[in-house]
């Protein structure tokens, strides 16, 4: 085991120091899927925002004021129909988005949230209709500036209230009506509240509230301040994603494609290796040393393998840390990666075999690999392929492996659905190294 | 140490090498000399096991070399320069002690050991590939020695290279041998040959021709030696002389050149210069296979 460790420890130490190839491996994969994810998402897909689906089951004009207020913020998109109002959901169809992941979350603002406005400065949590935020709960990060973004609408909404004179004064009368009609207040306390709404309502007479300079919509610090002191209209609702998964931004798509392009590399690289030893005396050497045919091709397997895994393992944590993506089963993916860098691993070694000359190896493993990555879905995402081909490509490892790649991180595959495209790509492992060996064997190594 | 019999190996119809039978005492320094093309790299790869032969068998003290274990007792190094460029110096070593076994301390030791040996200690973290031709040659015979053989095969160690450096492998594959090791050294230089090998198989078209000393060879095969002499005037036309003489110069073969020289120099015709040329391996190829050396 020594010496396959030391072959391997040999190989991956050439390969890090081969500038070009690691282009190949690194750079121009996260590039890809860098590049086809912004033009994807520019092009009108999903889009990786604050996506807020709608649900006004009050339909008064301070909901509808809600509404507009969040529709203009800057961080957050709302759904509008073509002649521009805003697109009023049902609150199932909202969660199903949500669920889908083809929205961030809902906002829902329940029948009776406009009929008392001023419920913010009422005391205790719970008084009235609160709003309902539905968001995945793993969505923390979003969840919490979501929670921010509605507060600071609401008070804007309430704060243009406030400077409508009329709107005032009709408040201030029913605010009269029903103290006058309450029989559980004390008269003294009674006698104070009407003596001050009286005289509220006669200020608020005397003046235009618009010209008091009460402050702007802008003032986004200040009622962010307010929303811990007037309790907590906001509910936020856990919304479990269906398990029929969907992208959720481009780059879902990309990354899996630009791993594996990033897989190839690394095939061709070691398989180029592989001939390169030969032509330089390297792979003599090595069986003039007390190393078997197993342990020379060992050596090379484990060093591809690590570098498959490393290669996958590089895309993923750039994706997630840099362009959002997000593992829906991480336990999943390990077993992805596992089976794809076989897969991979068992195509360097055909590879490796299909020249003799390091040109030769590089000229006939791209006519190789490259209808396999054409037909894939290498190029072209999957689902945008006719169905026809995407019957052909059943006969191609990439396919496989962008499945079980999207399969972890958002075709929500639990164990069960992984079995397949796993097993299949062990299988294609299996089969090219045999076939690589048996090539290798044969001409003597 | 060593014994080959009836070694044979072919690649389609060409007979690589045709049963060939030698062997080689531990201590001993052999030499295989041969022009291009002579079958002596492929005699080297089946004694490292690389190859196995069509018929005919190789044993190392008793044991095939085609076995793992067996090759761990050899060095070999090979004609092309067989080392990693992308790697550092260092780096080449540790990876092939670790090939061969070398753990810890052991492989520190040795590593550090092969460097000096080969005058490369201060160039050790530069990539191989930053290496001068001379410095690549060296690398490639100290990754053979790092872990210390019984028997060091050399295949054409000094091709290409500089007089510096090939100076350095000479004195330093000679310091192996004083320290014991035993060598098989494969080339096409005969000087090469005559300095450090104690026995030499001269090979042609795959067969071997003939092993022996130098000595033994150049006597059995070598012919006779060369009486060149050069006189201060012409001598006449009816001077009894033997062999050739063109103007003041006269040639002549003789089995006893030096008593030759002598009575020439007693001669009524004074002569101004006498030399002997005697045999050499050259010669000895030409004899054995009616070609030069340089020529094949």
């Amino acid at each position: 085991m020594n010496t396959v460790v030391t072959l391997a420890k040999k190989d991956i130490k050439v390969l890090l120091r081969d500038k070009f190839a690691m282009f190949w491996i690194v750079i121009f994969p996260l590039g890809y899927a860098v590049f086809f994810g912004t033009v994807f998402g520019d092009s009108g897909g999903p889009r990786a925002g604050m996506y807020v689906a709608l649900v006004d089951e009050d339909g008064s004009a301070y909901s509808q004021a809600v509404m507009e207020q969040l529709a203009a913020h800057d961080a957050v998109l709302v759904d509008a129909e073509e002649s521009g109002a805003l697109l009023n959901r049902s609150l199932d169809e909202a969660r199903e988005l949500v669920q889908k992941g083809q929205r961030t979350a809902y906002l829902r603002l329940p029948a009776g949230f406009g009929e008392n406005p001023y419920a913010l400065f009422g005391g205790a949590s719970g008084d009235g209709p609160q709003l309902e935020l539905g968001i995945d709960p793993g969505r923390q990060a979003e969840a919490g500036m979501l929670q921010g973004v509605v507060m600071e609408t609401v008070f804007g909404a309430l704060q243009e209230r406030m400077l409508d004179t009329d709107t005032v004064l009709a408040d201030l009368g029913e605010a009269q009506l029903s103290l006058a009609e309450a029989d559980d207040v004390d008269p003294t306390q009674k006698f104070v509240l009407t003596t001050f709404l009286s005289a509220l309502k006669g200020f608020v007479s005397a003046f235009d509230m618009g010209q008091l300079g009460l402050g702007t919509s802008d003032d986004a610090d200040g009622a962010d301040a307010t929303v811990g002191g007037f309790g907590a209209p906001l509910a936020v609702v856990d919304v479990t994603r269906q398990r029929d998964g969907e992208p959720r931004s481009p780059y879902d798509i990309t990354m899996p494609q630009g791993a594996v392009w990033g897989l190839l590399s690394v095939a061709l690289g070691f398989g180029i290796t592989l001939v390169r030893e030969r032509s330089s005396g390297t792979l003599v050497r090595l069986r003039m040393a007390p190393v078997s045919h197993a342990q020379l091709l060992g050596g090379k397997a484990l060093a591809c393998f690590t570098c498959c895994v490393g290669s996958m393992v590089l895309a993923i944590l750039f994706g997630t840390v840099v362009l959002g993506l997000r593992v829906d089963r991480p336990d999943l993916l390990v077993l992805a990666m596992f089976s794809t860098a076989i897969a991979f691993t068992g195509l360097m070694m055909t590879v490796s075999v299909m020249g003799k000359t390091e040109a030769a190896v590089a000229g006939s493993s791209w006519g190789l690999t490259m209808p396999f990555a054409m037909i894939g879905g290498g190029m072209i995402p999957l689902m945008f392929m006719p169905e026809w081909l995407q019957d052909i490509s059943v006969v191609s490892p990439v396919r496989w492996a962008i499945i079980s790649l999207e399969g972890a991180i958002w075709r929500d595959f639990g164990w069960a659905d992984m079995a397949t495209p796993s097993l299949v790509l062990i299988g294609f492992g299996a089969g090219f190294f045999a076939l690589g060996v048996f090539i290798f064997r044969r001409t003597g190594g | 140490m060593i014994d080959v019999t009836s070694l044979a190996k072919s690649y389609g119809d060409l007979r690589a090498v045709d049963d060939v039978s030698f062997c080689v005492n531990r201590g001993e320094a052999f030499g295989l000399l041969g022009p291009n093309g002579a079958g002596k790299s492929t005699t080297i790869h089946l004694l490292a096991g690389v190859i196995a032969p069509d018929r005919g068998k190789v044993r190392l003290d008793g044991a095939d070399p085609q076995e793992a274990i067996v090759r761990t007792r050899l060095g070999v190094s090979p004609q092309e320069l067989a080392i990693y460029e992308e790697l550092t110096g260092e780096e080449n070593l540790r990876i092939f002690a670790a090939l061969y076994g070398l753990r810890g301390d052991a492989l520190v030791e040795r590593v550090h050991w092969a460097l000096d040996f080969a005058g490369l200690t201060d160039r050790r973290k530069d990539r191989a590939a930053k290496y001068s031709g001379g410095m690549k040659r060296r690398l490639n015979l100290a990754c053979a020695v790092v872990h210390d053989p019984e028997l060091l095969i050399c295949d054409e160690p000094t091709v290409g290279v500089d007089p510096q450096s090939r100076n350095h492998i000479f004195e330093s594959i000679e310091a192996l041998r004083a320290s014991g090791t035993t060598l098989i050294y494969t080339t096409h230089y005969m000087s090469e040959a005559q300095r450090l090998c104690d026995r030499v198989a001269i090979m042609d078209h795959g067969k071997l021709l003939a092993a022996d000393t130098v000595d033994a060879l150049i006597e059995a095969h070598g012919g006779s030696s060369l009486v060149l002499a050069e006189f201060d005037e012409p001598p006449p036309a009816d001077a009894q002389l033997p062999g050739t003489l063109d103007g003041t110069q006269l040639r002549v073969d003789s089995d006893k050149p030096f008593e030759l020289a002598a009575e020439l120099g007693r001669g009524p015709h004074r002569v101004r210069s006498l030399r002997v040329e005697r045999p050499d391996l050259e010669k000895v190829f030409l004899q054995l296979t009616g070609r030069s050396l340089r020529d094949s």
